[in-house]
């Protein structure tokens, strides 16, 4: 009776959040699955069913193909940037320095602030104006004397001006990779060093063979969590020059389509693709660690 | 939307007034040569647009009017409040209006309007402001200051400047278009459309990716099909 008493609380627990993650999680997927193959535009629900129209119309679409190719750029910026700096910053920061908390703290605050706030101050710093409105960042290049230096930043031609929109997302997240790494740097033990010290391997050597290959679960998460912030960014490019095409990508494409164009269809054909390719992201991660707690 | 608004003025400034109707009720040809000008125009005036331009806000952009640094902005009247805010003065330091390619009206009306509920709280209140903000004595100490012109014919013309009694004229006298970037003449679908259009536009530069992209819009969103 006690066990059974035990199991209805503990059910009774789980409930409410099992069912609003039900309702407005795979509820909420499953009706975007059922308007992307409708052909619903306007503020009137029409769910007549065209098949993959939605989908096919997107794969033609010069603008969707923009939106790829800027996620990938965007991607490899950011994860390449923001994994490389933080593993660096982490590294340093294993010396035992005095201090330490301090840097640690410093690096990480970045990431308590929202992506649209650093994306208002990015867009300053950034400003590409010329002549006597040089302002920002390129304002400090004239006057160290680099003026050499000077960007047109965000505003450079297609494709790499979404690549500067990355600069600010790395300086927003390397803390947080940091942290990982520095987490994984510490689990390394002590030993390990010693005993390869002792083979007479050099420091270099140390951090190639023996402490960078256990760092490898502290980088798979690394490029999970980061990668799935990159595949969805949407805020960060709205402050930074709002709705320009140039810049454009998946998520800000699917508001446009959605709630500007109210073209409901397309834009939930848009919300799943982004859907799935998240999904190929994370999916094999949560296998992986499942895995690996079931043998544990 | 910027970009959009610059390109329905060249769209317009480069055509009569009954082809740009034309083009929202489908008459006019979007593959035609009228269109295939003003494309051409579009990106001639593009070259004389600012490289920050998708970063700055209407009131950054008209301040660029202001302090000489360009020479056209395309904005509502309310520009015109602004620009008198900054102790400028109509017809003379800054040209507030029409930008240059474009000889018609006015593009656009945006009527301001306020309603009141029939269970309001406050219905005499409501009522009373009503009153007040239709009145000319309301819409005389409303307007000049704001920068717009005013919803009643028997205002008193002397309180508004060289500029909006021009713009009054144009209202009363030109023939009025409905304005794409504020939704008036196509639907949210077909105006996206477009938007997407002109922005690949100014990506890269390809007008003619851009006419047939602007038959395509209509055909599947507008009138054409």
């Amino acid at each position: 009776v006690k066990l059974n008493r035990d199991r209805l609380v503990a059910i009774g627990m789980v409930a409410p959040s099992a069912l609003l993650v039900g309702v407005f999680v795979y509820g909420f997927i499953g009706w975007s699955m059922r308007v992307s193959v409708s052909q619903w535009q306007g503020l009137i629900p029409d769910y007549t069913f065209v098949g993959l129209e939605n989908f096919t119309e997107l794969f033609s679409d010069r603008r969707f193909q923009i939106d790829v190719r800027n996620t990938a750029v965007f991607t490899v910026v950011f994860l390449g940037g923001a994994i490389l700096l933080g593993l660096a910053l982490a590294i340093l920061l294993d010396r035992k320095l005095p201090g330490e908390g301090v840097f640690r703290s410093l690096y990480l605050f970045p990431m308590a602030v929202s992506f649209i706030v650093t994306g208002v101050a990015w867009r300053w710093l950034m400003n590409p104006a010329t002549g006597a409105r040089t302002s920002g960042i390129n304002l400090l290049f004239d006057y160290v004397g680099l003026d050499a230096l000077q960007s047109q930043w965000h505003t450079t031609d297609p494709p790499w001006g979404i690549a500067y929109v990355a600069i600010p997302a790395i300086w927003q997240m390397t803390g947080f990779a940091m942290a990982l790494f520095l987490a994984g740097l510490r689990s390394v033990p002590e030993e390990l060093r010693e005993a390869a010290r002792v083979d007479g391997a050099s420091e270099w050597q140390i951090y190639r063979r023996v402490v960078l290959p256990l760092l490898r679960p502290a980088l798979l998460s690394a490029v999970i969590i980061l990668g799935h912030i990159s595949l969805k960014i949407f805020d960060l490019i709205v402050a930074m020059s709002g709705k320009n095409i140039a810049l454009d990508v998946p998520a800000i494409y699917m508001w446009t389509t959605t709630f500007d164009a109210n073209n409901f269809g397309r834009g939930a054909a848009i919300g799943l693709l982004l859907l799935v390719s998240v999904a190929v992201l994370v999916i094999p991660y949560l296998v992986y660690t499942r895995r690996q707690e079931a043998e544990l | 939307v910027d970009a959009l608004h610059l390109f329905e003025t060249v769209l317009l400034g480069s055509m009569s007034t009954e082809a740009y109707n034309g083009l929202w009720d489908g008459t006019t040809d979007w593959g035609g040569d009228e269109v295939a000008g003003a494309i051409e125009m579009f990106g001639a005036v593009l070259a004389y647009t600012n490289s920050d331009a998708s970063t700055l806000s209407w009131d950054q952009a008209a301040q660029l009017v202001v302090d000489g640094d360009a020479a056209f902005t395309i904005m509502g009247d309310w520009a015109e409040g602004y620009f008198k805010a900054q102790g400028l003065e109509p017809g003379r330091t800054a040209s507030a209006g029409h930008p240059p390619p474009a000889p018609t009206a006015p593009s656009s009306s945006c009527p301001t309007a306020s309603c009141s509920r029939r269970s309001a709280k406050n219905r005499d209140g409501a009522i009373a402001w009503l009153t007040v903000a239709g009145s000319i004595e309301g819409q005389d100490a409303f307007n000049p200051i704001k920068g717009s012109i005013p919803a009643r014919t028997d205002a008193d013309r002397s309180l508004y400047d060289a500029y909006l009694q021009s713009a009054m004229d144009d209202w009363t006298g030109d023939t009025v278009v409905g304005s794409l970037a504020h939704g008036v003449v196509a639907n949210d679908n077909w105006r996206s459309e477009i938007d997407s259009a002109v922005g690949l536009f100014l990506t890269d530069g390809d007008a003619t990716a851009l006419q047939d992209a602007l038959v395509d819009a209509c055909a599947s969103a507008g009138p054409c099909s």
